[in-house]
């Protein structure tokens, strides 16, 4: 139903009717005896939607290429409407996001405790437009229903606009300061993203120490940043099992025994990476300090 | 099937309406939630909210991880003649858990045929025990059905639930302190096997807890904006207070990131305040102290998840 559904929708309303009676169709004729006249008439629509299909199948996909513009058009009504729902929730992003710049202001003072008055104003203005964009991105992912389905992260495209000012007025030390932290706090990140896929594992596959341990290693050794979505997985199961982090499988499956590897396998399976898709989170919970500090209004 | 998809689609979004506006205890708290997992058949399915007590205690108690419910429609159906005992999904999960725990040993400190056949003796008597305590609950739920419209129905549904999470606890401490098999393992193991084994256990524990505080400062990095030598302050105080993580049982609740993070919290809020706040700035402190009042807050609920040693053991 996904797969035929998708092209479907974007070829307008007709196609998507098509695709549900398909559905409805298929389900209604399951029904039992005391549903005989429900399901004639599930057959016979059933008839009509098989003509349709077969007259798409021999015209390949003209059928859904020639309703293209009514869709396109229907969409270039719908956008002002659009326009409007995503000022509105990015305003509320906007507030949302005042936390974030303020604990990212907060890393930059420690580091750069030497600003003055003149360029705090403006690393502080440079903030609140990235929060400005950053709210409308999200708001946009949000009303395009593909917000953590890509790599953009708001905390991250504030600070990239907080460090771009922040090299044309902090002094060469501090600002390497505040860079060093940076870095500190990504290798952090890392492992803190292998520690808990090594504690994943350990709790399904009942690890030894030394395998813990040379797992760890060879995450290390193998490192890709986008693992770091493991500290993004709040706890949700997929058939019945946490996700698993086959990503890293060429980290993990050549330290296990042989059982440990069946049962690797049989984890993937119902819960690997492929099931679950790419989800790319950042952090929502607690997400940063309070209030402002008035050090840059100053 | 009896009833066309539509029908049936109702009745699940029904019932799931249902479960969520009388706010059953588990859609208030974390991660738990209510899944509709099985499609609701025949009267059961024209009346969503007639739910089958039965059909939905082993469901709960052995097949749903962490501590969310399922609502299952179909009934479970059994053989007549089959032996009780043999056929109790009660006995079977026990045995399970017990293997699994012998084989953990085993390859911690090695064990003797003579060991071995003990300990499983253990296992299999713990086993029988917890099966005829949990099919006692479990029999008095046998085709029983409850309205859920009516508040007699909702009263029984909630004292399903707190029967079920009863339950659940004991399933993570059938082989713990007090239990024949540990009483057995310290009389059958030698000094060196036993030290091999706590030995292996603590470094468990350790690196889990280790893992913990990994993954929740990466959070409050961002949250407070803390630099490396207030991470690594922050850091010491936590891992020099480890808490006594429940780490050999299966404790599902545990893959709850919300779960894991109250936990550190809770532990952050025990260390002394005024240590915590040397280690921060006073901005920082500020939003540090709301966020240990928050885990303190959470005690009871995070030992009701089972993560950790019931207090006193």
């Amino acid at each position: 139903m996904t797969g035929l559904s998708t092209p479907l929708w974007r070829a307008g309303r007709p196609c998507l009717g098509v695709a549900l009676a398909v559905c409805m169709a298929a389900a209604v004729a399951q029904g039992d005896e005391s549903d005989a006249a429900l399901r004639r008439a599930a057959e016979r629509d059933a008839q009509g939607i098989g003509w349709l299909l077969e007259l798409t199948r021999q015209n390949g996909l003209k059928l859904l290429v020639e309703q293209q513009p009514a869709g396109q058009q229907l969409e270039e009504q719908q956008q002002p409407e659009r326009d409007k729902q995503i000022a509105q929730q990015a305003e509320q992003m906007q507030r949302f996001l005042q936390p974030v710049l303020a604990s990212e202001l907060e890393m930059i003072r420690q580091a750069c405790g030497g600003l003055d008055s003149a360029a705090r104003k403006r690393v502080l203005a440079s903030g609140r437009t990235a929060v400005t964009k950053a709210a409308r991105g999200i708001a946009e992912r949000q009303l395009a229903g593909r917000l953590g389905r890509d790599e953009f992260d708001p905390r991250k495209a504030i600070r990239a606009g907080l460090v771009a000012e922040l090299r044309t007025c902090a002094a060469p030390g501090e600002l390497t300061a505040y860079e060093r932290e940076l870095g500190w706090r990504a290798d952090r990140q890392a492992l803190a993203a292998r520690l808990r896929i090594v504690a994943k594992l350990d709790h399904q596959l009942d690890l030894s120490a030394d395998q813990r341990q040379a797992i760890e290693a060879d995450l290390a050794r193998r490192w890709e940043p986008g693992w770091l979505a493991v500290l993004s997985e709040s706890g949700g199961v997929v058939n019945n099992h946490p996700p698993a982090p086959d990503y890293a499988t060429a980290a993990i499956e050549s330290h296990l025994a042989a059982e440990q590897k069946t049962a690797w396998e049989a984890w993937c399976r119902a819960a690997g990476s492929r099931i679950t898709g790419p989800r790319i989170n950042w952090n929502f919970d607690g997400q940063g300090l309070q209030n402002l500090d008035d050090w840059w209004t100053k | 099937m009896k009833r066309h998809w539509i029908e049936r689609g109702s009745s699940l979004v029904g019932l799931a309406t249902l479960a969520l506006t009388l706010g059953y205890p588990a859609a208030r708290a974390g991660d738990d939630s209510i899944v509709l997992e099985d499609t609701l058949e025949g009267e059961a399915g024209r009346q969503a909210h007639m739910i089958d007590l039965g059909a939905n205690f082993d469901a709960n108690l052995f097949e749903q991880r962490g501590n969310g419910w399922v609502l299952r429609g179909k009934a479970a159906t059994t053989t007549a003649g089959d032996d009780r005992v043999q056929a109790s999904p009660a006995y079977t999960r026990a045995r399970s858990l017990g293997e699994k725990k012998l084989e953990r040993i085993e390859s911690a400190c090695g064990l003797s045929e003579q060991q071995r056949r003990r300990l499983s003796l253990a296992i299999e008597s713990d086993a029988h025990r917890f099966a005829a305590q949990i099919d006692a609950t479990r029999d008095r739920y046998a085709s029983r059905q409850v309205n859920m419209n009516d508040p007699a129905g909702q009263k029984r549904w909630h004292a399903f639930q707190q029967d079920v999470q009863r339950c659940r606890e004991q399933l993570r401490t059938i082989f713990a302190k007090g239990s024949l098999f540990d009483t057995v393992l310290r009389g059958t193991l030698d000094e060196r096997q036993l030290a091999c084994l706590e030995n292996e256990q603590a470094a468990r524990r350790t690196y889990h807890w280790r893992a913990l505080v990994a993954e929740t400062l990466a959070k409050l990095d961002d949250t407070l904006a803390l630099s490396q030598s207030q991470h690594a302050a922050v850091e010491t105080l936590l891992l020099t207070r480890e808490p006594a993580l429940r780490i050999d049982e299966e404790v599902p609740a545990r893959d709850d990131a919300n779960l894991r993070r109250q936990l550190v919290l809770l532990v952050l809020s025990e260390i002394d305040a005024t240590r915590l706040k040397a280690a921060v700035g006073e901005r920082q402190w500020r939003g540090l102290s709301t966020l240990t009042a928050q885990g303190r807050a959470m005690r009871s609920w995070i030992e009701q998840q089972g993560v950790l040693e019931p207090r006193g053991k």
